[in-house]
């Protein structure tokens, strides 16, 4: 399933995101981290996948993955999943871009129990 | 608080740069909330063929006798010129029949990755092919046979032929670093990187996780409220309870009307923020020229090398080994948009030195045009060969002899370029060949002219024109304009014939 919104999941748990890259298109991401001391944005290239979070308590985390069109067609998919004291996926999320769609993306949000 | 600033993104949602359709969204009674959300959030991804599906399978099965290929294809307009594509597209089974050659032939191919980033990074990616042709007695033999038995000896000796009596195998090296060669990989790190330049994060954060945020958030006072105690927000139905994620996981129908209301507003809000991200990143990347890269690297110059041994038994002819040099390649590439931001004094390249290049009028015309140019060098040595065959009165004997081969030549495509290879195209060839120690050959000259006009499907008629230094070489034409120079005109059925490869 794309964009999955996982919710109360208990710590400690690990949030993997992975990517079977078919390297004809660009990949770009965005990864917001919020804690009880604030929010932090990391962009994310291509050598970050597997990304692994480890989900402390209150933490919140949201990924968004970009596949951009050089021209050629191009397909990847992103795989999701939550692992550890909670379970979630494993999701898999086929991303493909051709001449006329020239970006797709998908988010991750996985929020751990307060 | 939460529950009103849901409501609030909803209502004053920026207005989108971009005309798009509004996101219309219905949630069904039994769908969990979560499940709907990202059914409605677009991820702006083509649908996927049917037949990709089952791709798995295909691909199960070939890869156990095959390496993975190592860069196919990569232009959106397909095929492009009428120059081999040195990087092979299908890599066949072991002993798989070959058809649409001189007979029916079996063999394989497969592709070395010597260059995959991963276990090896030698800049070169390797082919071995293996053929075993359908074997025919050797024309100058039957040719040497007495005319009054030629017909029996040649079905007595033919029958003992097998396939393994005429055999090719050949290996490949392609070239490929940053400079020379059509793969992806070496370019991988600089287009991402070009990405990063071109689609900074914005002020503010990601539209698209601010949504995601909001939402998010609404369901934090939503499970605390049920958690509480409050469970007003849900009907007073059997199986309506939060799952593992929480009221995410309801049922959309176990929500009170005015709930549910608040939740499609919600969805459409998430839904429509992804949507107008996905808009504005496409707008921004078509208008930099960043959908001509992989065009730009397909153009790339190719370098490559390979040595062929053809090893015959004697009545099937002379063994002969080949070795062969070419060099091709597009004018509008991946080296030259390079150069061309050195020149605006950039150290690499960047958006604007991209989108300047790929709207530069010589740039789109060639890319349009899809014209390559390659120059080919050939040496063929042929063994010494005799074969004695006192019953049919045949005593042959042939010295070694070298050949030296240089051709050249160019194409191009005419007409609209979003037909692909659908299109006329012009291919000039030339080639020249020394002889040398050679009783039968003798230098040659030969160059063509070829107009192919495409008809319908994989049909195209070709026009062509064959010139060469002497009459005998001229070839197989439709009509001969003089002694040196010949007119063919053909209808192809077979698309690998198009541009007078055969």
């Amino acid at each position: 399933m794309c964009n999955p919104l996982w919710r109360q999941i208990d710590t400690p748990s690990t949030l993997t995101i992975e990517l079977t890259d078919d390297k004809k298109g660009s990949i770009k991401g965005v990864q917001e981290t919020e804690t009880a001391s604030g929010t932090t944005t990391r962009e994310l290239k291509r050598g970050d996948f597997p990304l692994k979070v480890t989900l402390s308590k209150g933490m919140k985390c949201r990924v968004l993955v970009q596949l951009l069109s050089t021209g050629a067609t191009s397909q990847i998919t992103v795989t999701s999943s939550v692992t550890g004291k909670s379970s979630r996926g494993p999701d898999a999320c086929p991303l493909r871009v051709e001449g006329k769609n020239d970006v797709a993306e998908m988010r991750v949000s996985a929020s751990a129990r307060s | 608080m939460r529950l009103q600033s849901l409501v609030l993104l909803a209502l004053v949602a920026p207005v989108p740069l971009i005309a798009q359709e509004p996101v219309v969204v219905t949630c069904l009674p039994a769908e969990p909330v979560g499940t709907c959300q990202a059914r409605f959030t677009p991820t702006g991804s083509a649908p996927i063929p049917k037949e990709q599906t089952s791709a798995g399978a295909v691909t199960a099965a070939a890869s156990r006798l095959q390496s993975k290929a190592p860069g196919p294809d990569l232009s959106s307009l397909g095929p492009l010129s009428s120059i081999t594509d040195f990087l092979p597209r299908l890599a066949a089974a072991v002993l798989t029949p070959v058809t649409g050659t001189n007979g029916p032939e079996l063999g394989f191919k497969t592709n070395l990755p010597l260059n995959d980033g991963v276990l090896f990074r030698w800049g070169v990616t390797a082919q071995i092919t293996g053929v075993f042709h359908d074997p025919k007695l050797y024309g100058p033999l039957v040719d040497s046979i007495p005319a009054s038995i030629r017909e029996a000896s040649r079905a007595t000796l033919e029958s003992g032929l097998s396939v393994y009596d005429n055999a090719t195998v050949t290996g490949a090296l392609n070239v490929e670093n940053g400079r020379l060669g059509r793969s992806m990989r070496p370019h991988l790190t600089e287009i991402d990187n070009l990405a990063d330049a071109l689609l900074p994060e914005p002020e503010g954060g990601n539209p698209v996780l601010a949504a995601t945020r909001e939402f998010d958030a609404f369901f934090d006072v939503l499970d605390a409220r049920f958690d509480s105690g409050d469970k007003t927000m849900l009907l007073a139905q059997p199986n309506c309870a939060p799952g593992e994620n929480g009221l995410i996981d309801t049922p959309f129908g176990c929500f009170t009307p005015a709930m549910q209301d608040l939740l499609r507003t919600g969805i459409t809000a998430l839904a429509n923020a992804s949507a107008r991200h996905i808009a504005e990143t496409s707008r921004t990347i078509r208008e930099s020229g960043f959908t001509r890269i992989a065009q730009l690297i397909n153009n790339q110059p190719q370098l490559n090398f390979s040595l062929e041994l053809n090893p015959r038994r004697s009545l099937v002819g002379p063994t002969e080994w080949t070795g062969k040099g070419r060099f091709e390649m597009g004018f509008a590439n991946w080296n030259g948009l390079r150069r061309a931001c050195r020149a605006a004094g950039k150290t690499a390249v960047d958006p604007e030195c991209l989108t300047s290049y790929t709207h530069d009028p010589r740039v789109t015309g060639s890319l349009a045009r899809a014209d390559r140019v390659f120059i080919e060098f050939n040496l063929v040595r042929r063994n010494p060969w005799h074969v004695y065959l006192p019953s049919d009165s045949v005593d042959l004997r042939l010295g070694a002899s070298t050949t030296f081969a240089v051709s050249g030549g160019y194409g191009a495509y005419f007409g609209n370029p979003d037909d692909g290879d659908n299109r006329d195209r012009v291919d000039l060839t030339s080639k020249y060949e020394f002889a040398r120690d050679d009783a039968i050959r003798q230098n040659r000259w030969i160059s063509t002219l070829f107009y192919t006009r495409h008809v319908s499907g994989q049909a195209s008629a070709q026009i062509g024109l064959t010139y060469a230094n002497r009459p005998e070489f001229v070839g197989d034409v439709t009509r001969h304009l003089s002694a040196n120079l010949g007119f063919t005109y053909k209808l192809n059925q077979d698309p690998a014939s198009a541009a007078g490869q055969k």
